[in-house]
Protein backbone atom coordinates (compact mmCIF):
# COMPACT_ATOMS: atom_id res chain seq x y z
CA UNK A 1 0.00 0.00 0.00
CA UNK A 2 1.21 3.46 -0.84
CA UNK A 3 2.06 5.70 2.17
CA UNK A 4 2.13 9.47 2.04
CA UNK A 5 3.31 11.80 4.82
CA UNK A 6 2.06 15.26 5.59
CA UNK A 7 2.89 17.97 8.07
CA UNK A 8 -0.30 19.11 9.76
CA UNK A 9 -0.97 22.68 10.92
CA UNK A 10 -3.80 24.58 12.53
CA UNK A 11 -3.91 28.30 11.73
CA UNK A 12 -6.67 29.17 14.17
CA UNK A 13 -9.40 28.69 11.58
CA UNK A 14 -8.62 25.60 9.55
CA UNK A 15 -6.48 22.45 9.52
CA UNK A 16 -3.84 22.32 6.77
CA UNK A 17 -2.04 19.20 5.52
CA UNK A 18 1.09 19.92 3.51
CA UNK A 19 4.02 18.14 1.96
CA UNK A 20 6.41 18.91 -0.94
CA UNK A 21 3.73 18.40 -3.59
CA UNK A 22 0.30 18.74 -2.01
CA UNK A 23 -1.49 21.29 0.19
CA UNK A 24 -5.03 20.60 1.42
CA UNK A 25 -7.14 22.27 4.10
CA UNK A 26 -10.46 21.90 5.90
CA UNK A 27 -12.35 23.62 8.72
CA UNK A 28 -12.69 20.28 10.50
CA UNK A 29 -10.59 17.15 10.29
CA UNK A 30 -13.47 15.40 8.53
CA UNK A 31 -13.51 18.11 5.87
CA UNK A 32 -9.73 17.89 5.60
CA UNK A 33 -9.91 14.12 5.04
CA UNK A 34 -12.59 14.57 2.38
CA UNK A 35 -10.57 17.21 0.54
CA UNK A 36 -7.46 15.06 0.82
CA UNK A 37 -9.29 12.13 -0.69
CA UNK A 38 -10.41 14.23 -3.66
CA UNK A 39 -6.91 15.58 -4.23
CA UNK A 40 -5.28 12.16 -4.03
CA UNK A 41 -7.89 10.70 -6.38
CA UNK A 42 -6.85 13.33 -8.93
CA UNK A 43 -3.25 12.19 -8.63
CA UNK A 44 -3.47 8.45 -8.13
CA UNK A 45 -6.93 7.66 -9.58
CA UNK A 46 -7.65 4.59 -7.43
CA UNK A 47 -6.34 2.27 -4.77
CA UNK A 48 -5.93 2.44 -1.02
CA UNK A 49 -3.52 4.93 0.51
CA UNK A 50 -2.15 5.19 4.03
CA UNK A 51 -1.88 8.85 4.97
CA UNK A 52 0.32 9.76 7.88
CA UNK A 53 0.04 13.26 9.40
CA UNK A 54 2.08 14.85 12.13
CA UNK A 55 0.96 18.06 13.79
CA UNK A 56 3.99 20.31 14.09
CA UNK A 57 4.07 20.59 17.87
CA UNK A 58 6.42 23.53 17.97
CA UNK A 59 4.29 25.67 15.69
CA UNK A 60 1.06 25.33 17.69
CA UNK A 61 2.13 24.82 21.29
CA UNK A 62 3.99 27.64 23.12
CA UNK A 63 7.64 27.08 24.00
CA UNK A 64 7.02 26.95 27.76
CA UNK A 65 4.79 23.90 27.32
CA UNK A 66 7.25 21.79 25.29
CA UNK A 67 8.92 20.47 28.42
CA UNK A 68 5.71 18.80 29.60
CA UNK A 69 4.97 16.47 26.69
CA UNK A 70 6.89 15.36 23.60
CA UNK A 71 4.24 15.80 20.89
CA UNK A 72 0.63 16.74 20.17
CA UNK A 73 -0.79 14.06 17.91
CA UNK A 74 -0.06 11.91 14.93
CA UNK A 75 -2.88 10.82 12.60
CA UNK A 76 -3.01 7.74 10.46
CA UNK A 77 -5.86 7.67 7.94
CA UNK A 78 -6.56 4.95 5.37
CA UNK A 79 -8.23 6.42 2.29
CA UNK A 80 -9.97 4.23 -0.26
CA UNK A 81 -9.88 6.11 -3.56
CA UNK A 82 -12.12 3.65 -5.39
CA UNK B 1 9.45 13.47 8.10
CA UNK B 2 8.89 9.77 7.55
CA UNK B 3 7.57 6.73 9.37
CA UNK B 4 7.43 7.24 13.11
CA UNK B 5 9.76 4.86 14.91
CA UNK B 6 9.74 3.86 18.55
CA UNK B 7 13.00 5.80 18.89
CA UNK B 8 11.35 9.04 17.86
CA UNK B 9 12.33 11.90 20.13
CA UNK B 10 15.12 9.92 21.77
CA UNK B 11 17.68 12.68 21.29
CA UNK B 12 15.60 15.80 20.85
CA UNK B 13 13.03 15.92 23.66
CA UNK B 14 13.43 17.10 27.24
CA UNK B 15 11.86 13.95 28.59
CA UNK B 16 14.54 11.76 27.00
CA UNK B 17 17.32 14.18 27.95
CA UNK B 18 16.25 13.97 31.60
CA UNK B 19 16.73 10.22 31.20
CA UNK B 20 20.14 10.53 29.51
CA UNK B 21 21.56 13.06 31.96
CA UNK B 22 20.15 11.35 35.05
CA UNK B 23 21.30 7.89 33.98
CA UNK B 24 24.75 9.18 32.98
CA UNK B 25 25.41 10.42 36.51
CA UNK B 26 23.91 7.28 38.06
CA UNK B 27 26.30 5.20 35.93
CA UNK B 28 29.19 7.40 37.10
CA UNK B 29 28.17 6.58 40.66
CA UNK B 30 27.92 2.86 39.95
CA UNK B 31 31.33 2.79 38.24
CA UNK B 32 32.81 4.60 41.24
CA UNK B 33 31.14 2.09 43.55
CA UNK B 34 32.55 -0.81 41.54
CA UNK B 35 36.09 0.49 42.08
CA UNK B 36 35.67 1.07 45.84
CA UNK B 37 37.62 -1.17 48.21
CA UNK B 38 35.70 -1.48 51.51
CA UNK B 39 38.89 -2.32 53.43
CA UNK B 40 41.15 0.45 52.20
CA UNK B 41 38.19 2.84 51.75
CA UNK B 42 39.65 3.93 48.43
CA UNK B 43 38.03 4.04 45.01
CA UNK B 44 38.01 6.08 41.80
CA UNK B 45 36.06 9.10 42.95
CA UNK B 46 33.79 10.04 40.06
CA UNK B 47 31.01 11.70 42.09
CA UNK B 48 32.70 13.35 45.08
CA UNK B 49 32.90 16.69 43.23
CA UNK B 50 29.16 17.34 43.54
CA UNK B 51 28.62 20.36 45.79
CA UNK B 52 26.65 20.05 48.99
CA UNK B 53 25.01 22.82 51.07
CA UNK B 54 25.13 22.01 54.79
CA UNK B 55 23.55 24.13 57.48
CA UNK B 56 26.10 26.63 58.78
CA UNK B 57 26.89 29.14 61.45
CA UNK B 58 30.27 30.05 59.98
CA UNK B 59 29.69 31.01 56.33
CA UNK B 60 33.09 29.61 55.36
CA UNK B 61 31.51 26.19 56.00
CA UNK B 62 28.41 26.81 53.87
CA UNK B 63 29.73 24.81 50.91
CA UNK B 64 30.96 21.24 51.13
CA UNK B 65 30.90 17.86 49.41
CA UNK B 66 28.96 14.68 50.16
CA UNK B 67 29.46 13.26 53.67
CA UNK B 68 31.12 10.11 52.29
CA UNK B 69 33.66 12.17 50.30
CA UNK B 70 34.94 14.66 52.84
CA UNK B 71 38.33 16.02 51.87
CA UNK B 72 37.99 15.19 48.17
CA UNK B 73 37.88 18.89 47.38
CA UNK B 74 36.84 22.11 49.10
CA UNK B 75 33.26 23.32 48.98
CA UNK B 76 33.88 26.41 46.82
CA UNK B 77 35.88 24.33 44.34
CA UNK B 78 33.08 21.77 44.28
CA UNK B 79 30.56 24.55 43.54
CA UNK B 80 32.61 25.63 40.51
CA UNK B 81 33.30 22.06 39.32
CA UNK B 82 29.59 21.22 39.69
CA UNK B 83 28.70 24.30 37.66
CA UNK B 84 31.12 23.32 34.89
CA UNK B 85 30.02 19.70 34.68
CA UNK B 86 26.29 20.34 34.92
CA UNK B 87 26.64 23.16 32.39
CA UNK B 88 28.33 20.82 29.93
CA UNK B 89 25.66 18.16 30.49
CA UNK B 90 22.68 20.48 30.08
CA UNK B 91 24.23 22.36 27.14
CA UNK B 92 24.74 19.09 25.30
CA UNK B 93 21.03 18.43 25.82
CA UNK B 94 20.13 21.97 24.76
CA UNK B 95 22.19 21.60 21.59
CA UNK B 96 20.58 18.28 20.74
CA UNK B 97 17.13 19.83 21.23
CA UNK B 98 18.14 22.64 18.86
CA UNK B 99 17.81 25.41 21.41
CA UNK B 100 19.87 28.58 21.12
CA UNK B 101 22.74 27.22 23.21
CA UNK B 102 24.51 30.55 23.74
CA UNK B 103 21.38 32.15 25.17
CA UNK B 104 20.57 29.03 27.18
CA UNK B 105 24.13 29.03 28.60
CA UNK B 106 23.90 32.64 29.79
CA UNK B 107 20.42 32.21 31.28
CA UNK B 108 21.44 28.91 32.92
CA UNK B 109 24.53 30.55 34.43
CA UNK B 110 22.44 33.30 36.00
CA UNK B 111 19.88 30.82 37.34
CA UNK B 112 22.52 28.41 38.65
CA UNK B 113 24.49 31.01 40.62
CA UNK B 114 21.35 32.79 41.82
CA UNK B 115 20.15 29.42 43.12
CA UNK B 116 23.50 28.73 44.79
CA UNK B 117 23.45 32.09 46.58
CA UNK B 118 19.86 31.59 47.76
CA UNK B 119 20.74 28.05 48.91
CA UNK B 120 23.75 29.23 50.90
CA UNK B 121 22.01 32.13 52.60
CA UNK B 122 18.88 30.22 53.55
CA UNK B 123 20.79 27.27 55.05
CA UNK B 124 21.98 29.39 57.94
CA UNK B 125 21.54 27.41 61.15
CA UNK B 126 19.70 30.28 62.84
CA UNK B 127 17.06 29.84 60.13
CA UNK B 128 16.96 26.07 59.69
CA UNK B 129 18.51 24.15 62.61
CA UNK B 130 16.04 21.91 64.45
CA UNK B 131 15.91 21.77 68.25
CA UNK B 132 17.99 18.56 68.12
CA UNK B 133 20.72 20.40 66.22
CA UNK B 134 21.13 23.54 68.35
CA UNK B 135 23.91 21.99 70.43
CA UNK B 136 25.69 20.70 67.31
CA UNK B 137 25.87 24.24 65.90
CA UNK B 138 26.59 25.90 69.22
CA UNK B 139 23.54 28.16 69.08
CA UNK B 140 20.76 28.73 71.57
CA UNK B 141 17.88 29.43 69.23
CA UNK B 142 16.74 28.92 65.67
CA UNK B 143 13.66 29.80 63.63
CA UNK B 144 13.47 26.05 62.82
CA UNK B 145 12.15 26.79 59.33
CA UNK B 146 12.75 23.47 57.61
CA UNK B 147 12.63 23.87 53.82
CA UNK B 148 13.36 27.60 53.94
CA UNK B 149 15.80 27.24 51.04
CA UNK B 150 13.06 25.88 48.79
CA UNK B 151 10.59 28.61 49.72
CA UNK B 152 13.26 31.30 49.30
CA UNK B 153 14.12 30.02 45.79
CA UNK B 154 10.43 29.93 44.85
CA UNK B 155 9.70 33.41 46.18
CA UNK B 156 12.71 34.99 44.50
CA UNK B 157 11.83 33.20 41.28
CA UNK B 158 8.23 34.48 41.52
CA UNK B 159 9.39 38.04 42.19
CA UNK B 160 11.63 38.00 39.13
CA UNK B 161 9.07 36.11 37.03
CA UNK B 162 6.26 38.56 37.80
CA UNK B 163 7.95 41.90 38.45
CA UNK B 164 11.24 42.03 36.54
CA UNK B 165 11.37 43.83 33.18
CA UNK B 166 9.71 41.68 30.55
CA UNK B 167 12.82 41.26 28.39
CA UNK B 168 14.86 39.99 31.33
CA UNK B 169 12.30 37.50 32.57
CA UNK B 170 11.66 36.21 29.03
CA UNK B 171 15.42 35.78 28.63
CA UNK B 172 15.78 33.84 31.87
CA UNK B 173 12.89 31.55 30.91
CA UNK B 174 15.14 30.06 28.21
CA UNK B 175 16.86 28.12 30.99
CA UNK B 176 13.99 28.04 33.52
CA UNK B 177 12.97 24.46 32.78
CA UNK B 178 11.32 23.13 35.97
CA UNK B 179 10.03 19.94 34.39
CA UNK B 180 13.44 19.07 32.93
CA UNK B 181 15.31 19.70 36.17
CA UNK B 182 12.80 17.84 38.33
CA UNK B 183 12.84 14.85 35.99
CA UNK B 184 16.63 14.70 36.29
CA UNK B 185 16.21 14.94 40.07
CA UNK B 186 13.60 12.17 40.02
CA UNK B 187 15.99 9.83 38.18
CA UNK B 188 18.46 10.58 41.01
CA UNK B 189 15.68 9.84 43.52
CA UNK B 190 15.37 6.35 42.05
CA UNK B 191 18.75 5.60 43.58
CA UNK B 192 17.33 6.40 47.03
CA UNK B 193 14.74 3.65 46.77
CA UNK B 194 17.50 1.47 45.35
CA UNK B 195 19.77 1.95 48.35
CA UNK B 196 16.91 1.67 50.85
CA UNK B 197 15.57 -1.36 49.04
CA UNK B 198 18.75 -3.27 49.84
CA UNK B 199 18.30 -2.71 53.59
CA UNK B 200 14.51 -2.80 53.73
CA UNK B 201 13.11 -4.36 50.59
CA UNK B 202 9.68 -4.76 52.11
CA UNK B 203 9.34 -1.07 52.90
CA UNK B 204 10.44 0.02 49.44
CA UNK B 205 8.12 -2.47 47.71
CA UNK B 206 5.22 -1.40 49.93
CA UNK B 207 5.78 2.21 48.95
CA UNK B 208 5.88 1.34 45.25
CA UNK B 209 2.75 -0.84 45.37
CA UNK B 210 0.81 1.57 47.56
CA UNK B 211 1.51 4.29 45.02
CA UNK B 212 0.27 2.10 42.20
CA UNK B 213 -2.98 1.22 43.98
CA UNK B 214 -3.63 4.82 44.92
CA UNK B 215 -3.15 5.88 41.33
CA UNK B 216 -5.56 3.34 39.89
CA UNK B 217 -8.21 4.37 42.40
CA UNK B 218 -7.63 8.02 41.59
CA UNK B 219 -7.90 7.53 37.82
CA UNK B 220 -11.18 5.62 38.20
CA UNK B 221 -12.74 8.26 40.43
CA UNK B 222 -11.20 11.60 39.51
CA UNK B 223 -11.63 11.68 35.75
CA UNK B 224 -15.31 10.68 35.47
CA UNK B 225 -16.29 13.05 38.28
CA UNK B 226 -14.27 15.95 36.89
CA UNK B 227 -15.65 15.39 33.38
CA UNK B 228 -19.25 15.15 34.58
CA UNK B 229 -19.01 18.31 36.68
CA UNK B 230 -17.36 20.18 33.80
CA UNK B 231 -20.17 19.20 31.42
CA UNK B 232 -23.23 19.36 33.69
CA UNK B 233 -22.37 22.18 36.11
CA UNK B 234 -20.07 24.41 34.07
CA UNK B 235 -21.56 23.57 30.63
CA UNK B 236 -18.21 23.06 28.93
CA UNK B 237 -18.18 21.30 25.57
CA UNK B 238 -16.85 17.73 25.33
CA UNK B 239 -13.55 19.02 23.94
CA UNK B 240 -12.93 21.42 26.86
CA UNK B 241 -14.37 19.10 29.51
CA UNK B 242 -12.19 16.13 28.49
CA UNK B 243 -8.97 18.18 28.51
CA UNK B 244 -9.84 19.94 31.76
CA UNK B 245 -10.77 16.63 33.40
CA UNK B 246 -7.45 15.12 32.40
CA UNK B 247 -5.43 18.15 33.39
CA UNK B 248 -6.97 18.44 36.82
CA UNK B 249 -7.32 14.78 37.65
CA UNK B 250 -4.27 13.16 36.08
CA UNK B 251 -0.93 14.80 35.42
CA UNK B 252 -1.60 18.41 34.70
CA UNK B 253 -0.12 19.98 31.58
CA UNK B 254 1.15 16.69 30.21
CA UNK B 255 -2.30 15.11 30.52
CA UNK B 256 -3.96 18.17 29.05
CA UNK B 257 -1.73 18.01 25.96
CA UNK B 258 -1.99 14.22 25.68
CA UNK B 259 -5.78 14.30 25.96
CA UNK B 260 -6.16 17.20 23.55
CA UNK B 261 -3.99 15.30 21.11
CA UNK B 262 -5.88 12.07 21.66
CA UNK B 263 -9.24 13.70 20.90
CA UNK B 264 -7.76 15.90 18.15
CA UNK B 265 -8.77 19.11 19.92
CA UNK B 266 -7.84 22.54 18.65
CA UNK B 267 -4.45 23.57 20.12
CA UNK B 268 -5.97 26.58 21.94
CA UNK B 269 -7.70 24.14 24.31
CA UNK B 270 -4.66 22.60 26.05
CA UNK B 271 -2.81 25.93 25.94
CA UNK B 272 -5.48 27.76 27.95
CA UNK B 273 -6.05 24.89 30.36
CA UNK B 274 -2.31 24.48 30.91
CA UNK B 275 -1.99 28.16 31.82
CA UNK B 276 -4.40 27.54 34.67
CA UNK B 277 -2.76 24.30 35.74
CA UNK B 278 0.68 25.80 36.32
CA UNK B 279 -0.68 28.74 38.29
CA UNK B 280 -2.88 26.57 40.50
CA UNK B 281 -0.02 24.09 40.97
CA UNK B 282 2.12 26.85 42.42
CA UNK B 283 -0.70 27.95 44.73
CA UNK B 284 -1.06 24.34 45.91
CA UNK B 285 2.70 24.06 46.35
CA UNK B 286 2.64 27.06 48.68
CA UNK B 287 -0.49 26.11 50.63
CA UNK B 288 -0.81 22.31 50.82
CA UNK B 289 2.49 21.38 52.52
CA UNK B 290 1.68 23.68 55.42
CA UNK B 291 -1.90 22.43 55.68
CA UNK B 292 -0.73 18.81 55.67
CA UNK B 293 2.16 19.46 58.05
CA UNK B 294 0.02 21.09 60.72
CA UNK B 295 -3.50 19.66 60.28
CA UNK B 296 -4.26 17.42 63.28
CA UNK B 297 -5.22 14.33 61.29
CA UNK B 298 -2.17 14.49 59.04
CA UNK B 299 1.07 16.03 60.29
CA UNK B 300 3.08 13.73 62.48
CA UNK B 301 0.34 11.07 62.50
CA UNK B 302 0.40 10.20 58.82
CA UNK B 303 3.57 11.64 57.22
CA UNK B 304 3.83 9.18 54.32
CA UNK B 305 0.13 9.37 53.51
CA UNK B 306 0.43 13.16 53.54
CA UNK B 307 3.33 12.93 51.07
CA UNK B 308 1.45 10.51 48.83
CA UNK B 309 -1.60 12.80 48.80
CA UNK B 310 0.50 15.51 47.16
CA UNK B 311 1.19 13.19 44.25
CA UNK B 312 -2.55 12.82 43.73
CA UNK B 313 -3.48 16.48 44.14
CA UNK B 314 -0.60 18.64 42.83
CA UNK B 315 -0.68 18.46 39.10
CA UNK B 316 2.78 19.06 37.67
CA UNK B 317 5.86 16.94 38.36
CA UNK B 318 7.86 20.00 39.36
CA UNK B 319 5.31 21.40 41.79
CA UNK B 320 4.49 17.96 43.23
CA UNK B 321 8.11 17.06 43.96
CA UNK B 322 8.71 20.56 45.24
CA UNK B 323 5.69 20.34 47.56
CA UNK B 324 6.88 16.92 48.72
CA UNK B 325 10.30 18.36 49.52
CA UNK B 326 8.80 21.19 51.57
CA UNK B 327 6.52 18.81 53.46
CA UNK B 328 9.51 16.51 54.05
CA UNK B 329 11.48 19.34 55.65
CA UNK B 330 8.51 20.61 57.69
CA UNK B 331 7.58 17.22 59.11
CA UNK B 332 11.15 16.15 59.84
CA UNK B 333 11.68 19.40 61.70
CA UNK B 334 8.46 18.84 63.66
CA UNK B 335 9.40 15.24 64.44
CA UNK B 336 12.81 16.35 65.69
CA UNK B 337 11.43 19.24 67.73
CA UNK B 338 8.28 17.63 69.13
CA UNK B 339 8.99 13.90 69.21
CA UNK B 340 12.77 13.91 69.57
CA UNK B 341 12.93 11.60 66.53
CA UNK B 342 15.08 12.09 63.44
CA UNK B 343 13.35 10.74 60.37
CA UNK B 344 15.49 9.99 57.33
CA UNK B 345 15.45 12.74 54.74
CA UNK B 346 13.68 12.25 51.41
CA UNK B 347 11.07 9.58 52.22
CA UNK B 348 8.06 11.86 52.38
CA UNK B 349 9.30 13.39 49.10
CA UNK B 350 9.61 9.87 47.69
CA UNK B 351 5.98 9.14 48.63
CA UNK B 352 4.85 12.30 46.82
CA UNK B 353 6.92 11.43 43.76
CA UNK B 354 5.97 7.74 43.69
CA UNK B 355 2.22 8.37 43.29
CA UNK B 356 2.93 11.04 40.67
CA UNK B 357 5.18 8.68 38.73
CA UNK B 358 2.45 6.05 38.54
CA UNK B 359 0.02 8.72 37.40
CA UNK B 360 2.51 9.82 34.74
CA UNK B 361 3.07 6.26 33.57
CA UNK B 362 -0.58 5.61 32.98
CA UNK B 363 -1.15 8.72 30.86
CA UNK B 364 -0.07 6.87 27.74
CA UNK B 365 -2.69 4.19 28.31
CA UNK B 366 -5.33 6.76 29.24
CA UNK B 367 -4.64 8.88 26.16
CA UNK B 368 -4.89 5.76 24.00
CA UNK B 369 -8.22 4.80 25.57
CA UNK B 370 -9.59 8.32 25.05
CA UNK B 371 -8.34 8.37 21.45
CA UNK B 372 -10.11 5.09 20.74
CA UNK B 373 -13.35 6.33 22.29
CA UNK B 374 -13.21 9.68 20.49
CA UNK B 375 -12.03 8.53 17.07
CA UNK B 376 -14.12 5.36 16.89
CA UNK B 377 -17.25 6.44 18.76
CA UNK B 378 -17.76 10.11 19.63
CA UNK B 379 -16.41 11.70 16.43
CA UNK B 380 -16.20 8.90 13.96
CA UNK B 381 -13.89 9.68 11.06
CA UNK B 382 -13.93 6.98 8.41
CA UNK B 383 -10.51 5.54 7.77
CA UNK B 384 -8.74 7.00 10.80
CA UNK B 385 -6.85 4.54 12.98
CA UNK B 386 -5.45 4.96 16.47
CA UNK B 387 -1.99 3.45 16.69
CA UNK B 388 -1.10 1.37 19.77
CA UNK B 389 2.37 2.94 19.63
CA UNK B 390 0.77 6.08 21.11
CA UNK B 391 1.04 4.34 24.46
CA UNK B 392 4.84 4.23 24.12
CA UNK B 393 5.23 7.63 22.49
CA UNK B 394 3.33 9.27 25.36
CA UNK B 395 5.05 7.20 28.09
CA UNK B 396 7.20 9.49 30.26
CA UNK B 397 10.74 8.34 29.52
CA UNK B 398 12.32 9.84 32.63
CA UNK B 399 10.37 7.21 34.60
CA UNK B 400 12.48 4.57 32.86
CA UNK B 401 15.54 6.26 34.35
CA UNK B 402 13.95 6.23 37.81
CA UNK B 403 13.23 2.50 37.72
CA UNK B 404 16.48 1.54 35.95
CA UNK B 405 18.44 3.39 38.66
CA UNK B 406 16.41 1.70 41.39
CA UNK B 407 16.58 -1.83 40.01
CA UNK B 408 20.25 -1.58 39.01
CA UNK B 409 21.17 -0.79 42.61
CA UNK B 410 18.85 -3.50 43.96
CA UNK B 411 20.36 -6.02 41.58
CA UNK B 412 23.97 -5.09 42.30
CA UNK B 413 23.42 -4.82 46.06
CA UNK B 414 21.06 -7.73 46.76
CA UNK B 415 23.01 -9.89 44.32
CA UNK B 416 26.22 -9.25 46.27
CA UNK B 417 27.96 -7.94 43.15
CA UNK B 418 28.93 -4.63 44.76
CA UNK B 419 28.98 -4.25 48.57
CA UNK B 420 26.36 -1.91 50.03
CA UNK B 421 29.04 0.28 51.57
CA UNK B 422 30.60 0.76 48.14
CA UNK B 423 27.24 1.55 46.58
CA UNK B 424 26.56 4.19 49.21
CA UNK B 425 29.98 5.72 48.61
CA UNK B 426 29.51 5.94 44.84
CA UNK B 427 25.81 6.73 44.66
CA UNK B 428 25.11 8.92 47.68
CA UNK B 429 26.39 12.14 46.02
CA UNK B 430 23.83 11.52 43.23
CA UNK B 431 20.99 10.61 45.62
CA UNK B 432 21.77 13.49 47.99
CA UNK B 433 23.64 16.61 46.82
CA UNK B 434 22.84 16.31 43.09
CA UNK B 435 19.16 15.63 43.72
CA UNK B 436 18.92 18.54 46.17
CA UNK B 437 20.66 20.91 43.77
CA UNK B 438 18.31 20.02 40.92
CA UNK B 439 15.35 20.37 43.28
CA UNK B 440 16.56 23.87 44.08
CA UNK B 441 16.95 24.68 40.39
CA UNK B 442 13.36 23.44 39.94
CA UNK B 443 12.06 25.76 42.67
CA UNK B 444 13.80 28.79 41.18
CA UNK B 445 12.55 27.86 37.71
CA UNK B 446 8.94 27.30 38.84
CA UNK B 447 8.97 30.81 40.25
CA UNK B 448 10.46 32.25 37.07
CA UNK B 449 7.94 30.66 34.71
CA UNK B 450 4.79 31.26 36.78
CA UNK B 451 3.03 34.44 35.72
CA UNK B 452 -0.06 35.16 37.81
CA UNK B 453 -1.21 37.61 35.13
CA UNK B 454 -2.25 34.56 33.08
CA UNK B 455 -5.38 34.36 35.22
CA UNK B 456 -6.56 37.70 33.81
CA UNK B 457 -6.59 36.44 30.23
CA UNK B 458 -9.88 36.61 28.41
CA UNK B 459 -11.88 33.42 28.38
CA UNK B 460 -10.16 31.94 31.42
CA UNK B 461 -12.79 33.12 33.92
CA UNK B 462 -15.24 30.23 33.69
CA UNK B 463 -12.42 27.72 33.28
CA UNK B 464 -10.65 29.05 36.37
CA UNK B 465 -13.82 28.79 38.45
CA UNK B 466 -14.42 25.24 37.19
CA UNK B 467 -10.83 24.31 37.95
CA UNK B 468 -10.90 25.73 41.47
CA UNK B 469 -14.25 24.10 42.26
CA UNK B 470 -13.23 20.64 41.02
CA UNK B 471 -9.86 20.86 42.76
CA UNK B 472 -11.22 21.86 46.15
CA UNK B 473 -14.46 19.85 46.17
CA UNK B 474 -13.42 16.66 44.37
CA UNK B 475 -9.69 16.17 43.82
CA UNK B 476 -8.23 17.22 47.16
CA UNK B 477 -10.74 15.46 49.48
CA UNK B 478 -10.81 12.23 47.47
CA UNK B 479 -7.03 12.38 46.96
CA UNK B 480 -6.49 12.69 50.69
CA UNK B 481 -8.78 9.75 51.39
CA UNK B 482 -7.17 7.48 48.77
CA UNK B 483 -3.66 8.39 49.96
CA UNK B 484 -4.64 7.59 53.54
CA UNK B 485 -6.30 4.30 52.48
CA UNK B 486 -3.10 2.90 50.96
CA UNK B 487 -0.43 4.57 53.08
CA UNK B 488 -1.84 4.92 56.59
CA UNK B 489 0.47 3.82 59.34
CA UNK B 490 3.64 4.22 57.25
CA UNK B 491 6.33 6.36 58.82
CA UNK B 492 9.71 7.37 57.38
CA UNK B 493 12.69 5.28 58.51
CA UNK B 494 14.56 6.68 61.51
CA UNK B 495 18.18 7.84 61.16
CA UNK B 496 20.49 5.24 62.65
CA UNK B 497 22.72 6.69 65.44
Amino acid sequence: MRTIHFDLYYDGVKWIAKNDRIVVSGKTLEELDENLKLKLKDIFKNGKIKVSMELDFRKVIPHWMWQYHPYYFYRTVYLDLD
Amino acid sequence: MGERRWTKGMFDTEDWWAFWIGIFFVILGLVAAATYNVETKIGVDLTGWIVSFPKWVDISKSLSVDKYHKGFMSGPVAAVVSYVIFTIATCIGARAMKWDVKKYFVAWTIIYWLTVIIYILSRNAYIQATSLELKKYGIEWSLQLGGAHYIAALIIGLIIGNLAPRGFREFLRRAARPEWYIKIAIVCLGTKLGLKGIEATGYAVHLILAGCCATIAAYLLFWPLAYTVSRKVFKLTKEWAACLASGISICGVSASIATAGAIRARPIVPVMISSLIVVFAVIELIVLPYVLAYAPFWGLNEPMAAGASLGLTVKTDGADAAAGAILDELLRARAANELGVQWEEGWITAAAVMTKIWIDMFIGIWAFVLAVIWVYHFERRPGERVEKMEIWWRFPKFVLGYFIAMFAIWGLGLGGIIPTEALKWGIHPIEGPMRHLFFMLTFTSIGLVTDFRELKKEGLGRLAVAYAFILVVIIIPIGWFIAWLFHHGMKPPVVKP
